[in-house]
């Protein structure tokens, strides 16, 4: 057991570390290559691929379209996740039960399928494929992270604190304004950055909403079927590291805010006889 | 912003209303559940349910003026064909698999970041193993691309070394989509098993080796049943996920391997007019996957009330 | 007649949830500047009652008047009587200043007079300084005197308060007894108080309201209280008590004569705190406190005496807890002096004035 946890099981972390690192490293350095088709080994270098993808018109709207995509979406699934989340708060039982199975359901659908039901969907409603299709089906699938998000601080949250603000003279939508929001904002900025990133790298909803226009990841989808170049792996590389740099950001932002300062206020609980 | 809130309060209507809605319990549900039950009907119910009874019409769309026929052949030709019926046992297969691997590599990994590495260090390396979560899937095959093709970098590795027979064909089969796969798919094993070996006392452990039970007794006596939920609640996850895996197959699996999800993929891609078929398989892929998930839970659970006895 | 219309009244407010009645036809008069408490037990319906005044739980009948105007069917945000939570419930997003001028702010107070009004506050409370600190960087006792003002501040008709010292410690509770006391004198706030500690009640309140299963049992000044139990939930919830079942032989002539432990017990009828009218064959309890029993028998009439076996002695310093064992089986409490008790006594008589006695009809 000694010699397992001292050598074996840190040789096999460090290596699981290096193939999750390793492909992405191996595809940055490949957009480096000085030649139009991806090979190794790499004889000679250039940055030309990386300043050329960055006036790629194709690319830059496609980049355009899904971060339009991801606010959209976000926006609706955070407008509707909240009011979802304070009807869950305040069920109980086996209806508290039923509602939570019903709204994360999308989770557990096959991927493919609920792309596939809401493409039908927006057909008979009449709704276009395109960018607002799009954010419909991203909003539909990060709803259920944002009521997560929201309910866990919610729970957290002094029933008595919203009876303070309302025995002081705040009507509801002063307590909505003043109290619970302000109160839920550190989870609301997390869902907001999680959604974000959820919409950005979404790959088969895009490919079934969308109309004529690709979002990144479409475009790169249908390039890659196509045959490869440098410049993908470029792109590929910048948009990787953006969105990891933005993912840790979230990572650390939601982390620090559930250890951080909220805990400290409960001080006895609020039973009432 | 608040003092036009109070402000407002002058205004007598509004005062009128917010009195209501303050003594009408309700009201104040009505208005809290009005968005959630459009939403949930709209997004969570009726595709769902237009899925379903679309797979029984004899063609869609319906002509104008014609009346609906109803048909149960799409449901039969899933069962008419060896080529819907072997895609589909293949997608069963391969999910499976894939969800085994998975937890074999990664079960090592979360025990070593919740139980083994130094406790200050933990949560960093957590982070190092979620960074590359937030990469796409796309983005992902395409590394896996670079990695494995016939002039990527582990044949040019290969050959530099002197291996004889290079380049290997390593790309677009089960083995390369199985690599890419489970790149996708371990983060959404680490969290729910780190979480659950995160909760086992360590005293646990130490009180187990203080009674003389060996290492692999510690490991499958406590260990295993302890972290027995993380280990269903990662699987249903990548199960799932892998079952409705559309890119990454096409990306770096064979041709000749068509997945299920691929297969109902390409039903749409095709005109309108075949989506009764496409909905009718997707209605037995969630259905099957659903209810395999479901019996894999059950068994699970049964297991443990029965060794505890 | 006078027009002092009282701070608050309750008329015959009732409230159920399901089979549970948990206030059951309660009335009370609160008169201005009184330090008012409900005393009961958890459970006993003195928070629900609390919350039925501000306007968070609704009665299912009966009605509240705060200086004379119904404001039964008042929205919460729009009731003149203020709160503080057991559990403080300050905003933490929001600095001490922000917390306290909240109330303000709701009446549509400018900022400059919010402000002004927050710093009045915060010199009552002796924080002068704290204004800008949030909630989460304050002790319990800060916390608790920040709630204190915040609730002060929108100048309420009454303030209430919900078990406000409850998650104190005891040094601190003490502390803070006193302090809220000196702010209740200083503002001349009608102060309703809730608590299950009969201690606090007693030390800090003008009247106390003793609660039990949703009905107020007895409202008084805490020492008739503790003197004149009306009943017996009154007497031992209120204090120590010795309870004696009693059945009346006769009354006459200002005495009345119970049977008491096989023996008779003359005692004024003055001390009959419940019940109209006593007669002869009616059951009743008498009840004793523990430092009313004095060691020895002396020749004094109008006292009544006990004779039984030490069968547990505590000594708390100034103080020493004797539990005498009657001839009936029956226990007895009793809170001496340390002088007054011989080192290894095993049998004791004690006697009662029984001008300090009382007796509780029963029923």
């Amino acid at each position: 057991m000694n010699l397992i946890r001292r050598m074996a099981l840190p040789g096999l972390f460090w290596l699981f570390v290096a193939y999750l690192f390793l492909p992405l490293v191996v595809m940055a350095a490949m957009g480096f290559r000085d030649s139009n088709f991806v090979a190794f080994p790499i004889q000679s270098w250039t940055t030309q691929w990386y300043r050329d993808v960055l006036f790629d018109r194709d690319i830059l709207a496609s980049l355009w379209l899904s971060a339009q995509v991801a606010v959209l979406s976000t926006v609706i699934s955070i407008l509707v996740g909240l009011p979802v989340a304070f009807l869950t708060a305040r069920t109980s039982g086996l209806l508290r039960g039923a509602l939570v199975a019903l709204v994360v359901l999308p989770a557990f659908l096959p991927v493919v399928v609920s792309a596939i039901a809401l493409r039908i969907f927006i057909g008979r409603i009449g709704l276009e494929t395109g960018m607002v299709a799009i954010a419909f089906g991203h909003a539909v699938a990060s709803m259920p992270f944002v009521v997560v998000m929201v309910l866990t601080r919610l729970n957290s949250m002094s029933l008595n604190m919203t009876d303070a603000a309302r025995n002081l003279g705040a009507d509801e939508v002063i307590v909505l304004v003043r109290i619970v929001l302000p109160y839920l904002s550190p989870a609301l900025l997390g869902a907001f950055m999680f959604c974000m990133l959820l919409s950005f790298e979404d790959f088969v909803r895009s490919f079934f909403l969308g109309g004529f226009e690709q979002t990144f990841p479409v475009l790169l989808f249908s390039r890659l079927r196509f045959g490869f170049d440098p410049g993908l792996a470029a792109i590929s590389t910048i948009i990787l590291i953006a969105t990891t740099g933005f993912g840790l950001y979230a990572e650390r932002f939601i982390r620090s805010r559930r250890l951080g300062r909220d805990t400290s206020i409960s001080a006895t609980g609020n039973t009432h006889d | 912003m608040t003092r036009l809130l109070v402000s407002l309060r002058s205004f007598a209507p509004y005062r009128a209303m917010l009195e209501l809605y303050s003594r009408s319990p309700l009201l104040r549900l009505c208005l809290v559940a009005i968005i959630p039950v459009l939403w949930i009907g709209a997004t969570n119910i009726a595709p769902l349910a237009q899925m379903v009874e679309i797979s029984f019409y004899e063609q869609y769309p319906v002509r104008q003026g014609e009346p609906i026929e109803w048909t149960l052949r799409h449901y039969a030709a899933f069962f008419e064909r060896s080529l819907y019926i072997t895609a589909f046992v293949r997608s069963f297969v391969f999910a499976s698999l894939a969800t085994v691997i998975t937890l074999v590599v990664v079960f090592p990994v979360a025990f070593y970041i919740s139980k083994v590495a130094p406790k200050h260090t933990s949560t960093r390396l957590l982070l190092l193993v979620i960074a590359p979560f937030w990469v796409s899937e796309i983005i992902r095959s395409f590394a896996w691309i670079v990695m494995l093709a016939n002039r990527g970098a582990v044949n040019s590795f290969l050959s530099m070394i002197g291996l004889p027979g290079t380049p290997f064909e390593l790309l677009y089969n089960n083995i390369s989509l199985t690599i890419g796969v489970v790149y996708l798919t371990s983060l959404y094993m680490l969290l729910p098993l780190y979480a659950a070996l995160e909760k086992i006392d360590d005293n646990l452990l130490e009180a187990a080796a203080n009674l003389g039970a060996p290492a692999w007794q510690r490991f499958t006596r406590i260990v295993l049943p302890l972290s027995r939920e993380g280990i269903v609640a990662g699987c249903t996850l990548v199960f799932l996920l892998v079952i409705g895996l559309y890119a990454m197959p096409q990306l770096l699996g064979g041709p000749n391997n068509t997945l299920f999800a691929a297969t109902i993929g390409q039903i749409f891609a095709k005109a309108g007019d075949s989506w009764p078929l496409g909905s009718a398989f997707s209605i037995i892929l969630t259905g099957s996957a659903l209810a395999y998930v479901g019996l894999f839970i059950a068994l699970f659970q049964r297991r443990r009330r029965g060794g505890s006895a | 007649m006078t027009d002092t219309v009282p701070a608050i009244e309750l008329r015959n407010i009732s409230k159920a949830y399901g089979a549970l009645r948990v206030i059951d036809d309660v009335s009370l008069r609160v008169d201005k500047g009184v330090f008012i408490t409900l005393l009961g037990p958890s459970g006993c319906g003195k928070s629900t009652l609390l919350r039925t005044i501000v306007g968070l739980s609704q009665p299912d009948s009966g009605a509240i008047l705060v200086d004379g105007q119904d404001i039964t069917q008042a929205a919460a945000h729009n009731r003149p009587v203020k709160m503080v939570f057991q559990d403080y419930a300050l905003f933490p997003h929001m600095t001490v200043a922000q917390n306290i001028g909240f109330g303000c702010e709701m009446q549509g107070m400018s900022r400059a007079a919010t402000a002004e009004r927050c710093r009045e506050l915060l010199e009552l409370i002796r924080l002068p300084d704290l204004g800008g600190r949030y909630p989460d960087a304050l002790s319990g006792g800060q916390r608790q005197r920040i709630a204190l003002a915040r609730a002060l501040a929108p100048d309420p008709a009454a303030l209430l308060l919900d078990e406000p010292l409850g998650a104190l410690d005891l040094k601190l509770r003490q502390d803070m007894q006193r302090e809220l006391k000196s702010i209740q004198r200083r503002t001349q706030k009608t102060f309703v108080f809730v608590t299950h500690d009969q201690e606090e009640a007693m030390s800090m309140s003008d009247l106390v309201a003793v609660m039990n299963k949703g009905r107020i049992e007895q409202l008084d000044t805490p020492q008739n209280i503790y003197a004149n139990p009306v009943s017996e939930f009154v007497a031992s919830f209120v204090g120590a008590a010795n309870l004696f079942p009693a059945r009346v032989a006769a009354v006459e002539g200002g005495k009345a004569r119970l049977e008491v432990e096989g023996s008779e017990w003359v005692v004024p009828t003055h001390r009959i705190t419940s019940g109209d009218g006593l007669k002869a064959g009616d059951g009743a309890t008498v009840v004793i406190r523990p430092e009313a029993l004095t060691a020895g028998a002396s020749r004094a009439t109008n006292r009544i005496r006990l004779t039984g076996k030490v069968t547990e002695q505590t000594f708390f310093g100034d103080r020493v807890h004797l539990h005498l064992s009657l001839a009936s089986g029956q226990s007895v409490l009793i809170d001496a002096r340390p002088q007054a008790v011989q080192a290894g006594t095993e049998e004791m008589t004690v006697e009662c004035a029984t001008e300090d006695l009382a007796v509780i009809a029963n029923g």
